[in-house]
């Protein structure tokens, strides 16, 4: 019998005990890849967008639009390649499901979002038609639009011209993200600003906030401070910041989701340590006998230390990758059936996070009572002392 | 009974010998009672923060179509048509009590934050709404001057926020404010800001209001309202009980947190059943001798049982106080914020009610059960008859589990399993009908070896076993899900919790 073999048959001499351990094992896995999936989805939106854009809101608050007459003096700050503007439009799809919709320039979104890709003449027909309206892959696809049709959209916030918050719009694209992790946001809407000013009740020249495209990013800082400086004490005071923060600062704004998370994840695992420990322990309380009689066939310290570490690594590993696996299984469950609302995904980064957090469980709990077992004296472990 | 008492009371005195094992238990159940009522906690002291803040006798009015007080907006004229509504009751002035005020957002920087800052909501107010506030009172400091850049702050802003306190000064728009006071009025408003409706009009170009609030004049006065409004052309308004637009802002984050709940505190529940059912066993099985021993002395199996049975329930039990006790004392009053469905910041706090800790308790005292039971028969009963005397009780306990981590009702409760069952029955059906299918087809030939069947029927099976289990948990989701959609307004654990 080889080694690996060994290990494998002292896993079996007590069925029920592995198979419960095994199970609570893949609990605390399940959850802690669920919950690792939230965590990442919660800072998500920060990691990747860089710092080559800027966002300039009002200082009071984003929600207190900014003119358009700023626009062109953003336009001849130094080192901004790039301005568009984006209000908030408050869409209602059906009776109550929330949208996430701006309306925008789309030929300045297209200028300053290069990461969304649709086909040029897509793009075009967005620009020419008045009542044009694009919408991301994953929102397309939770509601089942197609391009070409005519959608109804309610706002909660803008009434047009003769009081009714009923708008419709013509869905002329839809577009995707350059990479997986742009694939994953595209749950906006995007709608034509022009038609959007003029056919509201308070349409007014304002253009709601701005987001900036810099040529050069290790100039952020020195721009967002010129621009702020510029409007100092003026009436529409300013404050701008890395997209990265002010994605972080919504998040944030959540409350702290991070920290709840973190504190259940250390419930679980504190627990997780003692259950599995504890069996470990047990099952080398037990085999004391039989670790003496290993020591005497010839067998090492070492060996009968890493006989009982092995055992403990590999109820662990088996547990944590089948109840990462389970994890990843219903992350997209939950994906399919919430879609757009919690784009939650059980991805490398959750995996590679399990992966240390089995290496260190199976490590912790396995180490105690291997090192009791190492330390065995022969005479005392057969004598039963 | 005494036989069970004797028992009993040796297994007790005996868990100090056996402590590793038995802490399982403890420290297992301690850690989900604490994560459920830390929770749970959260979603209640944040409903309690906006549903203080709910009258029944006054009205709130606000723009067709807005979801909350941010999205609405009004002209001055319509205001004031707005106040002469009918059903509005009037003061000794004869005029009618009603304040129409504005909202604008504002940012702050929380405590220790230096660089993002949260979404605070400045209200303008007129006097009235301080006197359709009645518990709204200034603690410290002055109310502010009419015509004057002065704010008062709720005590949560000038808590957690940084620059709120009275003297300091808050800029916005190229102008300063000066704080006067601090207000406190245990309620929603405690997250705002309040100035003059009027100075606020002026500092942030607003023509208008954003909402009403009125004072009723009666019980069937909200009805009368809605009519007299929506009867006229020149307004396009929404009217309702400040109550009924309260609890219509907590719906979305109590959805929320009671999912989040219900998921991690099933997954853990389930995580401690097999760590009780290990350690139960392993007590069950060190003592094997014993139990042969007082079998031969003449205790009754069922004596053994239940004291096997009660051993367990005293450590869940242990294990679920320390874990409300570790909730209690790292969560309760312990005050955070959020945004509210006006996108500014809410400040509530953890609350932990004494139903709240007595479901944790039932949770731990059920997981303890449901980990006990099959061992303990074990130790005195045959293999079958265990399962026999055992299977009712054991899914009972379960359904009970689930029930008290969900807050279900007990119809919701029998119309789920119904549907658990049901579903289970059709997939049973359609799978073994397919694997009935597959086997006959794979016997037409001469080949029908032992291993072809095996390979088949594992081919069958398994794809039926992968698809139901993620099914039940959407259905049962689907369930809770629609439940909570429901409760818009009554959440039976609030009323169950107001009784106690």
């Amino acid at each position: 019998m080889t080694k690996t073999g060994f290990v494998i048959a002292n896993l079996f001499r007590k069925k029920t005990r592995t198979v419960l351990t095994l199970l609570s094992v893949i609990m605390a896995f399940l959850l802690f890849g669920l919950l690792q999936a939230v965590n990442v989805m919660f800072n998500a939106g920060t990691d990747f967008v860089g710092a080559t854009r800027l966002i300039t809101q009002s200082r009071v608050s984003f929600t207190q639009s900014l003119p358009l007459r700023q626009l062109p003096e953003l336009e001849a700050v130094p080192g901004v390649e790039a301005v568009m503007y984006e209000q908030w439009f408050g869409g209602v799809w059906q009776e109550n499901t929330q949208l996430i919709a701006f309306a925008v320039d789309p030929e300045r979104l297209h200028k300053v979002y290069p990461e969304w890709t649709m086909p040029e003449d897509a793009w075009k027909k967005f620009a020419q038609t008045r009542t044009g309206m694009i919408a991301g892959r994953q929102v397309a696809k939770q509601f089942g639009w197609k391009v070409g049709e005519k959608l109804p959209i309610k706002s909660s916030i803008f009434p047009q011209k003769d009081g009714s918050k009923a708008w419709s719009f013509d869905l002329v694209g839809i577009y995707d993200g350059k990479d997986e992790e742009w694939q994953r946001q595209t749950s906006q809407i995007f709608i034509n600003f022009a038609y959007f000013d003029e056919a509201n009740q308070f349409g007014s020249g304002r253009a709601g906030i701005y987001v900036l495209k810099l040529g050069d990013p290790d100039k952020a800082k020195d721009v967002a401070l010129t621009i702020d400086k510029k409007y100092e004490n003026s009436t529409e005071e300013t404050k701008t910041q890395t997209e990265k923060d002010w994605n972080a600062g919504f998040a944030k704004q959540m409350g702290d989701i991070g920290m709840l998370v973190r504190w259940i994840l250390f419930a679980v695992f504190f627990t997780l340590l003692l259950v599995v420990g504890n069996t470990m322990a047990q099952s080398v309380r037990e085999r004391i006998p039989e670790l003496a009689v290993l020591k005497t066939l010839g067998f090492s310290d070492g060996s009968v230390l890493g006989f009982v570490l092995a055992e403990a690594l590999l109820i662990v590993g088996a547990g944590g990758l089948i109840g990462l696996s389970l994890a990843t299984g219903l992350g997209i469950l939950v994906q399919k059936n919430a879609g757009a609302m919690l784009p939650i995904s059980v991805d490398w980064r959750v995996w590679s996070a399990g992966l240390i957090a089995i290496a260190v469980v199976g490590t912790v709990v396995g180490l105690l009572p291997a090192l009791r077992a190492q330390r065995l004296k022969i005479v005392d472990a057969l004598a039963g002392r | 009974m005494s036989q069970t008492l004797a028992i009993t009371g040796i297994n007790l005195k005996s868990v100090p010998e056996r402590w590793g094992p038995s802490l399982v238990i403890v420290i297992g159940l301690a850690g989900v009672v604490a994560v459920f009522t830390a929770l749970l906690a959260m979603a209640e002291g944040f409903s309690s923060a906006l549903q203080a803040s709910g009258r029944t006798d006054a009205a709130i009015i606000m723009r067709g179509g807005s979801s909350a007080e941010l999205n609405s907006a009004f002209d001055r004229d319509s205001a004031l048509l707005i106040k002469d509504g009918p059903g509005i009751r009037r003061g000794a002035d004869g005029k009618p009590e009603a304040a129409a005020e504005l909202i604008v957002i504002t940012e702050l920087l929380k405590k220790g934050e230096t660089q993002t800052g949260s979404n605070m909501t400045l209200r303008g107010v007129e006097p009235a709404s301080f006197t359709l506030r009645p518990k709204l009172k200034i603690v410290e400091g002055r109310m502010f001057q009419s015509g004057l850049r002065e704010l008062v702050v709720g005590r949560g802003v000038q808590r957690q926020f940084e620059g709120a306190d009275v003297g300091k000064t808050l800029r916005m728009r190229g102008s300063e404010w000066t704080v006067v006071g601090v207000f406190e009025a245990g309620d929603a408003t405690d997250s705002e800001l309040w100035a003059d409706a009027e100075v606020a009009q002026t500092t942030f170009t607003r023509r208008g209001y954003s909402s009403v609030l009125a004072a009723l004049d009666g019980a069937d006065a909200i009805d009368k309202l809605k009519a007299g409004l929506s009867a006229d052309p020149r307004l396009n308004v929404d009217v309702q009980t400040q109550q009924a637009y309260f609890s219509g802002q907590t719906k979305q984050f109590r959805t929320m947190i009671s999912i989040l709940a219900g998921v991690v505190t099933i997954i853990m529940g389930l995580g401690a059943i097999f760590a009780a059912l290990n350690t139960m066993y392993a007590a069950v099985s060190a003592r094997a001798r014993e139990i042969a021993t007082l079998r031969a002395i003449g205790f009754g199996a069922m004596p053994v049982t239940v004291s096997v049975l009660i051993e367990a329930l005293v450590l869940a039990l242990v294990g679920g106080v320390i874990g409300a006790l570790i909730a209690y004392v790292l969560f309760n009053n312990v005050s955070l914020s959020t945004l509210s469905a006006n996108f500014t910041q809410v400040v509530f706090s953890f609350r932990i009610t004494p139903m709240l800790l007595l479901r944790g308790l039932a949770i731990a005292l059920l997981i303890g059960f449901v980990g006990a039971l099959v061992p303990a028969f074990q130790s005195a009963y045959s293999y079958r008859k265990t399962w026999a005397i055992v299977a009712v009780p054991l899914v009972a306990a379960l359904v009970a589990l689930v029930g008290v981590v969900t807050g279900m009702s007990a119809a919701g409760l029998l119309r789920t399993v119904f549907m658990v069952i049901v579903v289970t029955a059709i997939h049973s059906v359609i799978w073994y009908f397919a694997a009935g299918a597959l086997l006959n087809w794979a016997a037409r030939g001469n080949g029908n070896s032992t291993f072809v069947r095996l390979v088949l029927s594992l081919l069958a099976v398994v794809p039926g076993i992968v698809l139901f289990g993620p099914l039940l948990m959407v259905a049962m989701f689907r369930v809770i899900w629609s439940r909570e959609q429901r409760n818009l307004t009554r959440d039976p654990l609030l009323e169950m919790s107001k009784a106690l």
